[in-house]
């Protein structure tokens, strides 16, 4: 498992992480979205010990990260500016790599090569970013991991790529328990695959929560009344988003769709429709609950 | 397990290995290969000379750095390079966050990188070594490798690297960028040896009363391999005409191993503590910057003030305003420039300005306490009363490599005190004329104190309260009564009969005053030393006054070498007369007879048919021992073969007799086929009375100056 505790990042003058205090289960696929410069990629820094926190406390399995190699050869971190040596190919690349990381395994690693299809013995200043990534993915999947760190690594792929990444981390977490965080300025890319969201937002986790809860706990509703009303009538609902035109209703709603649905048919309604919200939705109406207000992609 | 990752990791090294191979690879083809060129370049040249009848001795001796030259290179180049690749993932952010992400600890990838590097160049200086050696015993007929000296450089190159290699180490771990690297770099290894000698040797060796003895082996700059070598081929610091790599000692070579050990810790202190964000910046932090900054500036300004503050003191030469004013507004635009240079920000630029203000305050500092220093020293002139004692350290004025007699080497080496009170007035009373007189002015000093008239002495002055050493300037009276006083104190001590001990007779010269030179072997040499060192003692003191210190006689040879007294460097040159040591003498002459038997024998044959000879230049000398003068008297005659041939005629089979008449010639003959003379000198006993006899009736004989043996 990972904890942080009121962890803290400071550039100089500059707060990259402030007070961040999160766990993540074992097993679990930890999304963290964010806008740029939040501090995602510190967050992941952190975590794989490249930086020592400024003040509070990073552990994992209950050991601290920074300066601990018997963590970090279980974790395989894939950053967003990645890192070849010059005129290296892949080969090169799992020599290197296999006498770092103990637990490297070759065979895995040819696999992985042919599965994505990429010449090993060509050198990487040739790949393009979207290869290079592949790369960089496959070597660090070829470590077997118990930690997988990405860093917007699904931004450079094609949506084929992706869904491959996305698998091979799914059967890790799987077959071997593994836990993987993966970070992205683009929710979409985490929705159907991360257990758990979290939010960063100006060096601070302002929302952490299980997905499927995010995405049931909150929907849409439309309706309408043969009468007039106004949002008053709805003052037993926890409605965190409420517009009226003309006589139609659009509310989000948090809490037990089956409970609130119930209610407001005893209303008799003339229009009720239940709508699911996307994850960004979710996301920008709990934002506005909290009083921030920004357009995540 | 932990403890395993924890120092070495045995992958990190192999991967280290792995990246320097070009490297390495280079490296040691490189350098063995220039060792292979020029070894077997002299062996081919030497076969094809022996092949075509040139008969002479075709052995070439190599010191270690003439046989293997490139080795300067393993710290010059390839131990930067090699450390500079290895550790340059520091430099750049997506490197460093690996390097700090992968499962070792820090120092763990600190210790295994730098081992990689030092096996490549351990590799390459060994591969370079065992080719030499190689060569040596597969061509000893013509190549002649002092292999003691070889493994010495070796092992002192080895040394320097650690020295530059643990140095980078420190500069990356607290720099960010190649340029940054390579500034501290150069700061770590040079500015501490160049302050030492803009603020100590400098203003010391300006002042002509002082003198640079018995420097703290730590101040000495010799002991530093690096800087040593480089500060040396600049002429920094050196007294000294041989070159540092020529007479390397042990002691450097320890050094060298400590500091780098000390320059290794301090640097995984550092890399340890190293963040990764550092990547890309010139320094971690701003503080450090400023450090980096003023360092800079600072050793500009000591390169400045030392020489201006001497002139202003010493030579009376008073630098203007405008002459300051311009040397500091160089050092204010070294100090900016530095920062616009590494931050590439003129906001930083301006930003650093404040920090001119520490700059002002320690060249303050800097002037006062070179003032001071220089000042303290002009001012001790101890009196006669104060002085208990003294001796005199070296006879010349702070030059090495000097020419030194038996008598002074005797006089020096023994530390011989002086407490005449007539001496140590003199003495006192010198000291005090060259402080008065460079107090006006160097001008002053060099027109009034020196010159045919007076005799620069080293001495050390012993008073209550410590010794010092000051080079001074006597006039004939006061060095009449020092040296007086010296001979007195000499001839008690009963040292005089006495030559020193030597360590290797390979290191000894042997010069024959009148005879055709031949070539000794070293235990040749030995046997010759030997037996001066024993024939001299039963030499009396006026015998002995007659030959070393009154030089009545000619010498027959001299025996020389180089010899170090109190820190300084000297040619000690012993001649052997046989007035004095017969034995030794006579001993030399068979010798001589021994080694040159072939050599007349070729001679005689080759010339012994004189039709064929077309092209030729012979000279006979023709040595006869005058009783009265007790010396040789010697005639030449140039390019008469007639003469040669009469005086191989005149030749017996027996080594020359102590003072007994001789004949040394010279025969070449013009050989078209090379280009050049070929042929041989020898020297030879001779019938007295058929000698005498040409030389009443040949009157068109040159005579010679056999004042051999100078003053």
């Amino acid at each position: 498992m990972i904890k942080t505790t009121h962890l803290k990042k400071q550039f100089e003058s500059f707060t990259a992480l402030r007070d961040v205090s999160c766990n993540i289960a074992e097993g679990c696929i930890y999304g963290m979205v964010g806008s740029n410069g939040a501090g995602k990629s510190t967050f992941l820094r952190l975590l794989t010990g490249v930086y020592q926190p400024d003040a509070g406390s990073i552990t994992i399995d209950g050991q601290p990260v920074w300066d601990n190699p018997d963590i970090k050869k279980r974790i395989a971190y894939v950053p967003d500016e990645l890192y070849f040596l010059g005129g290296a190919t892949m080969n090169r690349m799992e020599q290197m790599y296999a006498s770092i990381y103990p637990s490297f395994q070759k065979e895995y690693f040819r696999k992985l090569t042919k599965r994505f299809e990429l010449n090993p013995k060509k050198a990487l200043n040739t790949f393009s970013k979207g290869m290079c990534r592949q790369a960089a993915t496959i070597l660090a999947l070829s470590i077997r991991p118990d930690y997988i760190f990405f860093d917007e690594t699904f931004d450079g792929l094609d949506p084929v790529m992706r869904n491959l990444v996305k698998n091979l981390i799914c059967e890790d977490v799987l077959e071997r328990n593994a836990t993987a965080v993966i970070t992205s300025h683009s929710l979409r890319e985490l929705e159907d695959i991360c257990d758990q969201l979290a939010l960063l937002h100006k060096g601070g986790l302002v929302l952490e929560s299980d997905v499927q809860n995010l995405k049931t706990e909150q929907f849409k509703i439309q309706i309408a009344f043969p009468y007039p009303y106004d949002k008053e009538l709805f003052k037993d609902i926890d409605i965190r988003h409420f517009s009226k035109q003309g006589v139609v209703s659009n509310m989000i709603v948090h809490g037990d769709r089956e409970s609130i649905v119930s209610k407001l048919q005893l209303m008799n309604p003339t229009i009720l429709d239940v709508l699911p919200l996307s994850l960004e939705e979710v996301f920008t109406y709990e934002m506005e609950t909290l009083g921030y207000s920004f357009a995540i992609e | 397990m932990k403890l395993k990752n924890s120092f070495f990791s045995r992958g990190l090294y192999l991967e280290g290995l792995k990246q320097l191979r070009l490297f390495g690879i280079l490296g040691c083809i490189l350098s063995s290969g220039l060792s292979i060129l020029m070894l077997l370049g002299h062996v081919f040249s030497a076969k094809s000379a022996e092949a075509s009848g040139l008969n002479y001795s075709h052995l070439s001796s190599y010191s270690g750095i003439d046989a293997a030259p490139a080795l300067l290179a393993t710290f010059m180049l390839l131990a930067p390079l090699m450390t500079l690749w290895l550790f340059h993932f520091l430099n750049k952010r997506n490197s460093s966050d690996f390097f700090h992400a992968i499962p070792h600890t820090r120092l763990c990838l600190f210790i295994s990188f730098f081992t990689a590097i030092i096996s490549w160049i351990a590799v390459t200086i060994l591969m370079n070594g065992m080719v030499c050696v190689l060569i040596n015993l597969l061509f000893s007929k013509y190549i002649d490798i002092a292999i003691s000296s070889l493994i010495l450089t070796m092992l002192y190159c080895f040394s320097a690297s650690m020295i530059v290699s643990s140095a980078i180490l420190i500069a990356v771990s607290i720099t960010g960028t190649v340029l940054s690297n390579i500034l501290l770099t150069g700061m770590i290894l040079f500015i501490p040896r160049l302050l030492i000698y803009l603020l100590y040797y400098t203003p010391l060796e300006s002042i002509p009363i002082m003198y640079i003895k018995d420097v703290p082996l730590l101040l000495d700059n010799n002991i530093n391999p690096v800087t040593g070598i480089v500060f040396d081929a600049f002429g920094i610091y050196t007294n000294n005409y041989t070159p540092l790599i020529d007479r390397i000692d042990i002691s450097s070579i320890i050094y060298g191993i400590v500091l780098s050990i000390i320059y290794l810790c301090i640097g995984a202190f550092l890399f340890i503590r190293r963040k990764s964000e550092t990547a890309g910046k010139s320094a971690p932090n701003r503080k450090l910057q400023a450090v980096y900054r003023i360092i800079i500036t600072m050793t500009y300004c000591c390169c400045i003030i030392t020489p201006l503050m001497i002139d202003n003191k010493i030579n009376s030469i008073n630098s203007s305003y405008f002459e300051w004013f311009v040397l500091y507004l160089v050092a204010i635009l070294i100090y900016l420039m530095y920062e616009l240079i590494t931050t590439k920000k003129i906001k930083s630029m301006v930003h650093s300005i404040p920090g001119l203000g520490i700059v002002a305050v320690l060249n303050i500092v800097l002037i006062f306490s070179t003032g001071s220093l220089i000042q303290k020293t002009l001012d001790y002139a101890p009196s006669a009363e104060e002085i208990n004692s003294f001796s005199i350290d070296s006879i010349s004025n702070r030059y090495s490599g000097n020419d030194i007699s038996l008598s002074d080497y005797l006089i020096i080496s023994n530390n011989i005190e002086i407490k005449d009170s007539e001496a140590i007035q003199a003495v006192s009373k010198g000291l005090y004329d060259c402080t008065n007189k460079l107090k006006e002015g160097t001008n002053e000093y060099y027109n009034a104190i020196t010159g045919p008239n007076y005799r620069p002495y080293n001495v050390k002055i012993n008073t209550n309260d410590n010794s010092k050493y000051r080079s001074i300037q006597l006039n004939t009276e006061q060095a009449n009564k020092v040296n007086q006083a010296l001979q007195e104190e000499f001839f008690k001590t009963g040292l005089w009969n006495q030559i020193p001990d030597i360590n290797s007779t390979s290191d000894l010269y042997v010069y024959a005053s009148y005879l055709e030179m031949p070539v000794l072997t070293d235990g040749q040499k030995a046997s010759l030393y030997e037996s001066l060192k024993k024939e001299i003692k039963k030499v009396s003191i006026e015998e002995w006054r007659k030959c070393y210190m009154d030089y009545e006689y000619n010498a027959v040879f001299s025996i020389e070498y180089y010899t170090k007294i109190n820190g300084v460097s000297y040619f000690l040159t012993i001649p052997v007369y046989d007035e004095l040591t017969p034995e030794t003498v006579q001993m030399f002459y068979d010798m001589a007879y021994v080694n040159q038997k072939d050599q007349i024998k070729e001679l005689k044959a080759f010339i012994s048919n004189k039709k064929d000879i077309e092209n030729y230049s012979c000279t006979v000398e023709y040595y006869t021992y005058n009783e009265k003068e007790k010396s040789y008297d010697a005639k030449t005659s140039n390019d008469n073969i007639d003469n040669l041939i009469d005086a191989l005629d005149c030749m017996i089979d027996q080594p020359i007799k102590n003072k007994d008449d001789f004949v040394s010639l010279s025969f070449y003959s013009y050989e078209e086929e090379f280009g050049e003379y070929s042929g041989d000198t020898v020297s030879f006993a001779v019938d007295k009375e058929k000698i005498r006899k040409i030389l009443e009736n040949d009157k068109e004989l040159d005579d010679i100056d056999t004042e051999f043996y100078p003053e």
